[in-house]
């Protein structure tokens, strides 16, 4: 309850302030037009009035969450096409994009903290490497680089609109940030007193890995993996841009360079919703992996 | 009888340091042993490493056998079964050892379907009669509660438990009432023996406490710093300690219905483990000590049905 109490001051927040950082944007989406033909004065004024761009910020904040919450999210300023399908649309491809790197990264982290709890010291040293890997290369030179290499030299990925290259890159990514902290956890915990009586018991190093360490060290991936859900967004939009994806990230900046207010509210504000509902459902996964936790409250 | 297990010239080191410095000691079928001497003497490692529980940079040599298999150079599976199948071990803080986060039924069904084979159903029945044979007040209900919720006296009833589901032929029980308050530290001991005597067990009790032994053991060993140094019959050993640490320890032990305390009174402090007296490791200490002592460390010699380490051992 008193989470979603909380995420729900946090969306209204931060679209007032969105609506706020728009108006310091300077120029507006009749400038755009007027600057591409030849719109008078009195045309351009004309036009803002009609688009409500003449009023105060926080009357179009009211005037705006009053018809989202209705479901209507306005039109396109600068194509005139109603913004919630465009929205639709693009959220399609961006959450394909995250849940399947996110996936990817999340499998990959815990395979490797799995095997390393089970006693693998190849795994660890898998986990320095990708983390290393994820610090030092930024998804986009790796991008670049996957781009120059498969697509032009090598013919074998579409240089536009395939998913396997930036679902791989950004799944590493993510996997190196965060295998490294859930290995520490794994090493920290591996070394308590209930997992040596565990092993007097006789259990085997996988068992004693999924059950007695594995449970008490993914509290701290699982926030992080919050973190690095929240942090795929913007990983997203660089593919999406690099590998010519179609998605939010796309969406909002062509919206930003056009000044069309709408599809960029729209799409900023489902963007931090997405995060603020990705934080909740953390807390509540925490709480359900911690019988201590929840006993607490 | 042949001996259940025998441990023979045990020696760990810990990067070059040496922990355990050559331990020899038999345990018989169904016998109760006491293993007493103050911290870090080593009487942890000596099972962890009969075990193969000690972590990876603990180099371990020597030889353990159990009914005339060699332990140390096992195979993990062998281990494996041996661990909670024939020698199971319990420790010092219940709490802690176990599982946090899993109901105490499912970890004392979890021992038994791994030691006994059986389905889920019949596990979790199988628990809760090893929890009602050890004690625990409404088993039933009490399986389904968490580590955090029990007492320290109950927790380690469910370590008890577990340690059952295999049938061991030994139990290892190290330091298993340290943590309790002493009415229940009582009981503990009652029910290790109960149940020994019931499955005609083994029980090695490590302790800091000679009073606890005195009550509990019918043999005790002595241990001073990575050795043993004397090893007799309860009775024998408390009439006459032959070696002047023993002697010190029974000095040190407080009036039988006075309280208990940990031992501490013999003058001195145990030698720094990577700077070895060159003869015996309690030459510094010892009010006894002549020259001989500091050339060699005086071999553990049996002489009457039991054994000393000390030249002057009368
Ligand atoms: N994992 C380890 N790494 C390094 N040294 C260790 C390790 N475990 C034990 N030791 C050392 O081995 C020696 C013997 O330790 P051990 O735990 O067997 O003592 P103990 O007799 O059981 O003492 P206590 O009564 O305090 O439990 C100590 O000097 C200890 O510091
Ligand atoms: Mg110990």
């Amino acid at each position: 309850m008193g989470i979603l109490a909380t995420g729900l001051g946090q969306g209204l927040a931060i679209t007032f302030g969105l609506f706020l950082l728009f108006g310091a944007i300077p120029g507006d989406v009749v400038d755009v037009l007027a600057s591409a033909g030849d719109l008078d004065e009195a045309q351009q004024a004309a036009m803002r009035a009609e688009l409500g761009l003449d009023q105060p910020a926080w009357r179009r904040f009211f005037a705006w969450v009053g018809a989202a919450l209705a479901g209507d999210l306005g039109e396109s300023q600068r194509f005139g096409q109603p913004v919630g399908p465009m929205l639709w649309e693009a959220a399609g491809v961006t959450l394909q994009l995250g849940a399947l790197s996110g996936a990817f990264g999340i499998v990959l982290a815990f395979g490797l903290c799995l095997a390393q709890a089970a006693g693998s010291r190849a795994a660890r040293a898998a986990v320095e490497a990708i983390n290393l890997w994820s610090i030092a290369l930024p998804t986009f030179c790796v991008g670049v680089a996957a781009l120059l290499l498969f697509s032009v030299w090598l013919g074998w990925l579409p240089a536009i609109g395939g998913l396997l290259a930036p679902v791989v890159i950004l799944g590493i990514d993510n996997a190196g940030q965060l295998a490294k902290p859930l290995s520490e956890e794994v090493a920290e915990v591996a070394a308590r007193p209930h997992v040596m009586a565990a092993r007097a018991r006789g259990l085997a190093p996988l068992w004693l890995a999924r059950w007695h360490i594995l449970p008490l060290a993914a509290p701290v991936a699982v926030s992080l993996t919050g973190v690095m859900l929240a942090g795929l967004l913007g990983g997203t939009l660089t593919m999406e841009l690099l590998f010519g994806l179609p998605g939010m990230g796309a969406l909002v900046l062509n919206g930003i360079q056009g000044r069309d207010q709408p599809v960029v509210l729209a799409g900023l504000v489902a963007a931090a919703l997405a995060i603020v509902l990705v934080n909740a459902l953390t807390a509540l996964v925490q709480g359900l992996l911690d019988p201590r936790q929840s006993s607490r409250d | 009888m042949a001996p259940l297990v025998s441990l023979r010239g045990l020696r760990v080191a810990f990067d070059g340091v040496p922990a355990l410095r050559g331990i020899d000691l038999d345990v018989m079928p169904g016998e109760a042993v006491g293993l007493v001497g103050e911290s870090g003497c080593g009487k942890s490692v000596t099972w962890l490493a009969a075990l193969g529980l000690l972590p990876r940079q603990a180099s371990v040599t020597g030889s353990v056998l159990l009914e005339g298999t060699e332990l140390l150079a096992a195979p993990a599976q062998v281990l494996e079964r041996v661990r909670g199948g024939r020698i199971a071990m319990i420790f010092q803080d219940p709490a802690s050892s176990l599982n946090p986060v899993h109901r105490i039924g499912t970890q004392v069904a979890e021992a038994v379907a791994l030691h006994q084979g059986l389905p889920r159903g019949a596990a979790r029945a199988e628990a809760k009669r090893l929890l009602d044979q050890v004690g625990m007040p409404d088993a039933a209900r009490r399986m389904d509660a968490y580590p955090h919720e029990l007492s320290g006296g109950q927790n380690q009833r469910v370590m008890i438990a577990m340690a059952l589901a295999g049938r061991p032929e030994l139990l290892v029980a190290d330091e298993p009432t340290t943590a309790l308050d002493v009415t229940i530290q009582a009981q503990i001991l009652e029910l290790l023996t109960e149940l020994r005597r019931a499955h005609g067990m083994a029980l090695v009790l490590i302790s800091h406490d000679l009073g606890v032994v005195a009550e509990t053991c019918e043999r005790v060993a002595v241990m001073y710093a990575g050795r043993i140094v004397e090893e007799a019959a309860v009775d024998a050993l408390f009439a006459i300690p032959r070696h002047p640490y023993t002697k010190g320890l029974l000095g040190a032990l407080p009036p039988i219905d006075g309280p208990r305390g940990p031992l501490a009174s013999i003058p001195g402090g145990v030698p720094d483990p990577s700077a070895m007296p060159p003869g015996c490791a309690f030459a510094p200490r010892c009010p006894a000590h002549v020259q001989a002592c500091d050339v060699a460390p005086p071999a553990l010699l049996e002489r009457d049905g039991r054994a000393s380490a000390c030249l002057l051992a009368a």
